[in-house]
């Protein structure tokens, strides 16, 4: 959650950047850089391609910096712009497919092995959550990601995924529910009480 | 703020809490080591939510590294910078004052552009002027209508076959009405992007720049500014076939069925030169990026108003749907859509609350008894 002070800081930030401020750009770059690669991780497994979306975003908005609008949530807009961006150059064969009894995997799913350097962190539970998440659909997956890792609330995931809140809080139900049926152990149980107290 | 209470839960949104756990920030590792020692009650549910945190953080984790992050950036910067720089300059290719949405296609069409008009200046040939636009439009016995864009933005039309044109600013389009005959031909001179509705019975012919563009079905960009060097025409999906309109024509004539042309397939795109009246096939330099998808458009409706789905319709391809609002207040539907052209996603609302639509110069006209 942002505070007001940060919040404003990021308005003026906005406004600098609006204003032609090559110095805002780098700022407004380097504050989202990283956390924007990580999510169009979660929407396309071409690393490349999403580094040259969020340079193509980043460019186009420098471009037309002067007619775009006053972004209050300057987050949830560049995410949902990338997000955008991403669907939009997406091969046709790779399109989303929403059906939600079909799973899609994730780049996460390829060898654990490799991907686990933390010995501590190589244990059952993560195992099994890697094996949970790749059962989930994309959507459910996203949904599930934004909440968490972005640490976004059901009204900034339903405006990035262009859905209502009511559909947020309902797949994040379901996604919740599909888990919980196919999982009990703790870790489970505390990050279904997480999530559904965010309703 | 009163950490005694915390569950896991609540930790695990805590970004102090977060930042400790992660060791980003020494502020909150100080914070959070103190604070332990005064509530040593807490340890086991504190361990609890960093365990969760770290599980799921390790799950999210990408391979981005901080050198990669700071050239990006750079590249960002210079990037910009460079663009600052020309601004300032009025742009000698009309092509880059594109919207960044087409810059792909520019680039593309810039280099090869710039290759050869090293070589010689423009010099439109006589024949040219037979097939120029102006001229085709006029020598048409069918009565045609015509869009012409002269606003900055692209403009969407749909065409009395259901098919869908993205036309681009300074581009013009001349149809008809409804298509009759053996083919579906429409006339271009501009750039545009189709989404040509399946009809194997009668293919789409596109008129442009002494090049003839046929589909069947499929959705591609044809790219025909008279009084430009290049045609291009570049394929986002299906088969599409490039003609010289000289030997299409000819081909037509005299009832020959194997003309020589070029195929398109996903991907590809063609480029014609005019002055060396040669087509050049090439693979398209980022494939989908540099075309629009009205086609992919990813839509979901739950328990949502069909009046709505229709806004949501008319919103995002730019065309307009008629319907009667009191009619249809009382259908509610469940829907997720793709890959669907428009007109499959409107077949898909209207079998769900059993109404029909037709498409009725450039509009859509939804015809429902209501929902009870």
């Amino acid at each position: 959650m942002l505070t007001d002070y940060r919040r404003l800081a990021h308005q003026e930030l906005w406004q600098r950047f609006k204003a032609g401020d090559e110095q805002a750009l780098g700022e407004l770059a380097r504050g989202h850089y990283a956390s924007l690669y990580n999510y169009g991780l979660r929407l396309t497994t071409d690393s490349e391609l999403v580094w040259d979306t969020i340079q193509d975003l980043f460019l186009e908005l420098w471009d037309h910096r002067e007619t775009i609008g006053n972004a209050i949530f300057v987050k949830t807009y560049l995410l949902k712009a990338l997000r955008y961006k991403l669907f939009k150059t997406r091969p046709h064969h790779q399109s989303v497919h929403l059906e939600e009894s079909e799973p899609v995997n994730m780049p996460f799913s390829v060898s654990i092995e490799d991907e686990i350097i933390d010995e501590e962190l190589h244990t059952e539970q993560t195992r099994l959550l890697h094996q949970l998440m790749a059962t989930l659909t994309k959507r459910q997956q996203e949904v599930l990601y934004l909440r968490f890792y972005q640490n976004l609330d059901n009204h900034e995931i339903a405006q990035i995924m262009g859905m209502e809140r009511q559909s947020v809080a309902n797949l994040l139900y379901r996604t919740f529910k599909e888990l919980r049926s196919q999982w009990s152990p703790d870790l489970l149980m505390s990050l279904l009480v997480v999530f559904l107290s965010k309703f | 703020m009163d950490y005694r209470a915390y569950q896991v839960e609540d930790f695990l949104f805590d970004e102090s809490f977060r930042q400790w756990t992660s060791g980003t920030s020494a502020q909150a590792t100080a914070f959070w080591e103190q604070w332990l020692v005064q509530h040593p009650d807490r340890v086991h549910v504190v361990r609890q939510a960093q365990e969760m945190i770290r599980v799921l953080n390790n799950h999210y984790r990408d391979d981005a590294t901080d050198d990669r992050l700071a050239s990006e950036l750079q590249r960002l910067m210079n990037n910009a910078a460079e663009r600052r720089d020309s601004e300032s300059v009025t742009p000698i290719v009309p092509l880059l004052q594109r919207t960044p949405f087409w810059r792909w296609v520019a680039a593309a069409v810039l280099v090869f552009t710039i290759g050869i008009s090293g070589w010689f200046y423009i010099n439109i040939s006589h024949k040219a002027a037979a097939t120029s636009y102006a001229n085709l439009t006029k020598i048409t016995p069918v009565q045609l209508q015509e869009k012409i864009n002269n606003g900055a933005k692209a403009v969407n039309l749909i065409l009395g076959d259901g098919s869908v044109v993205i036309l681009q600013p300074k581009s013009r389009l001349s149809y008809p009405r409804q298509f009759a005959g053996a083919n579906r031909t429409v006339y271009l001179n501009g750039e545009a992007f189709f989404d040509v509705v399946k009809n194997p019975a009668s293919p789409f012919l596109i008129y442009a720049n002494q090049t003839v563009t046929k589909v069947l079905g499929t959705s591609f960009l044809v790219r025909a500014f008279d009084g430009e060097k290049d045609v291009t025409v570049a394929v986002r999906t299906g088969r599409v076939s490039v003609y010289k309109q000289q030997e299409f024509e000819r081909a037509q004539q005299l009832g020959i069925r194997r003309i020589q042309g070029i195929v398109l397939t996903p991907n590809q795109q063609m480029i014609f030169n005019l002055e060396a009246n040669r087509l050049t096939k090439a693979l398209v330099e980022k494939p989908a990026a540099l075309m629009p998808s009205v086609g992919t458009q990813e839509q979901v409706f739950e328990d949502a108003p069909v009046a709505k789905v229709l806004t949501a319709f008319e919103r995002t391809y730019g065309i307009k749907i008629l319907f009667n609002e009191a009619d249809l207040s009382a259908c509610l539907v469940n829907l997720m859509f793709t890959n669907e052209t428009l007109l499959e996603r409107l077949d898909v609302v209207c079998q769900t609350i059993g109404a029909s639509y037709e498409v009725h110069d450039g509009q859509i006209v939804i015809n429902s008894k209501g929902c009870k």
